[in-house]
């Protein structure tokens, strides 16, 4: 019975179906925001949206923007509508009339063109949704790489053929050359191993390439050579490349050490420390770019906001006479 | 569709877009026109979104569509207290936040 319960929780609760619950929540809400006559409840189906959103954002690990979302949106973007409505404190006839009918069965037909354009690659499979495994399934963020997947990507990649090996054995060459031609699938996941190492040690990579184009131009049987960065021995034996250390066992363990910081990197996607490094280093001048534009409104805003004659600016201007508003107040 | 996939984030994306083109098209209360643009906004980040996480651990540069969501809320945040003044200024020369009040057509410039 407790098995029963905890099979339909973890069906109920499974992330694609909470992605698909909060999904519909999100388009429902949103809905209802665009057609409600009350700005007051517009403002708060705008919020549950824009809350059911924080939760996919989760779901696609990012943790960051989901908080993101519920400060800067839900905090400030939606609390300054609501603060702004109820400045207003706008009377029926204030909101102006309904559109005609006719006005929003052609706006809902474009918003229904425009809904088929943008929903045509979801639909179309494969063809146009690059990169993506599987019928467009996420890839697992965890992959796992061993360290002679990496070095054969390497001489994949970086074009090692025969043509290339001018010095070494024709026979190791060869023996190479056919190593590293791999299925699609294979090609896909040694592809990503190697990338995930380019991204954890750049340098190292290429002392790895190096390594590599020394190994193929060394001599027949004695294709060692030291790989510095790594702190051991390669060996190219039948054709594949193997740590040359006596102590397996110690390799074993670096294999081990190597894989599990790779693993670890991909562990961390979308974590705070992997996106403010990202922020911070590659794309710092689009964010302080960012802060140039929050200035800009911050002016902006103030020069529309003044209001004429207020504090003795623009006294003499021909706007209308402040204190005959019906509203009153002090800001309208 | 058993696994989360980047066709259902791209449909619910498209889907929260035109249901934002909508509300600037049909609606002429100011203020909702404000609140559909922002509706599509959250559906290009969505989108990011979705584009990051696909091309998670592949591309070196995998969470750039992550930082751009952070600089597009930022660009939202300008553009919602542009746009209330915006409101404000149009209701205190209109006395109305009906985009298509006669008052509001006459402006320019």
């Amino acid at each position: 019975m407790i098995d029963f319960i905890l099979d339909l929780f973890y069906w109920v609760f499974a992330p694609v179906r909470i992605f698909w619950f909060f999904g519909a929540l999100a388009v429902g809400t949103a809905i209802l925001s665009v057609t409600r006559r009350n700005p007051v409840y517009a403002a708060f189906f705008l919020l549950l949206t824009l809350g059911a959103l924080s939760v996919e954002f989760l779901l696609l690990h990012a943790p960051f923007i989901a908080a993101m979302q519920i400060i800067l949106y839900a905090g400030a973007i939606v609390v300054l509508f609501v603060f702004v409505i109820m400045l207003l404190s706008l009377k029926e006839e204030e909101l102006g009339p309904e559109p005609p009918p006719l006005s929003r069965i052609g706006a809902a037909a474009v918003a229904l063109v425009t809904f088929g354009l943008l929903s045509f690659p979801a639909m179309v499979d494969q063809g146009l949704t690059v990169k993506t495994s599987k019928q467009g399934q996420f890839r697992p963020l965890t992959i796992d790489v061993r360290l002679d997947d990496v070095f054969h990507t390497v001489a994949m990649r970086y074009g090692l053929r025969k043509s290339q090996l001018t010095h070494g054995s024709s026979n190791a060459a060869a023996r190479l050359d056919t190593k590293i031609e791999y299925s699609p699938a294979e090609l896909s996941a040694r592809k990503d191993a190697l990338l995930l190492v380019q991204r954890l040690a750049p340098a190292k990579m290429e002392q790895a390439l190096r390594t590599m184009l020394i190994v193929s131009a060394g001599s027949k049987r004695q294709m060692v050579a030291s790989l510095e960065s790594y702190d051991q021995r390669l060996t190219l034996k039948d054709g594949e490349l193997r740590l040359s250390s006596d102590d397996h066992e110690k390799d074993r363990q670096r294999v081990e050490a190597l894989t599990a910081r790779v693993k670890m990197r991909a562990d961390r996607y979308g974590s705070l420390e992997d996106f403010v490094g990202f922020l911070y280093s590659r794309y710092v001048v689009a964010f302080e770019l960012v802060s140039v534009l929050i200035f800009a409104a911050i002016a902006g805003v103030i020069v529309l906001a003044r209001r004429r004659g207020f504090m003795g600016i623009d006294q003499d201007q021909d706007g209308p006479a402040e204190g005959t508003s019906p509203h009153g107040g002090m800001f309208l | 569709m058993s696994e989360l996939s980047f066709q259902s984030v791209s449909l619910i994306s498209a889907a929260l877009f035109s249901i934002g083109v909508y509300g600037v098209l049909a609606r002429r209360n100011l203020l909702i026109v404000l609140m559909s643009v922002e509706l599509m906004l959250n559906a290009g980040n969505l989108m990011l979104a979705g584009v990051a996480r696909m091309n998670a651990g592949v591309l070196g540069d995998s969470q750039a569509g992550q930082v751009m969501i952070l600089m597009s809320m930022a660009v939202a945040a300008c553009e919602v207290a542009v746009g209330l003044s915006i409101v404000i200024a149009l209701f205190r020369h209109a006395r109305s936040v009906d985009v298509a009040s006669p008052k509001a057509t006459q402006l320019k410039g």
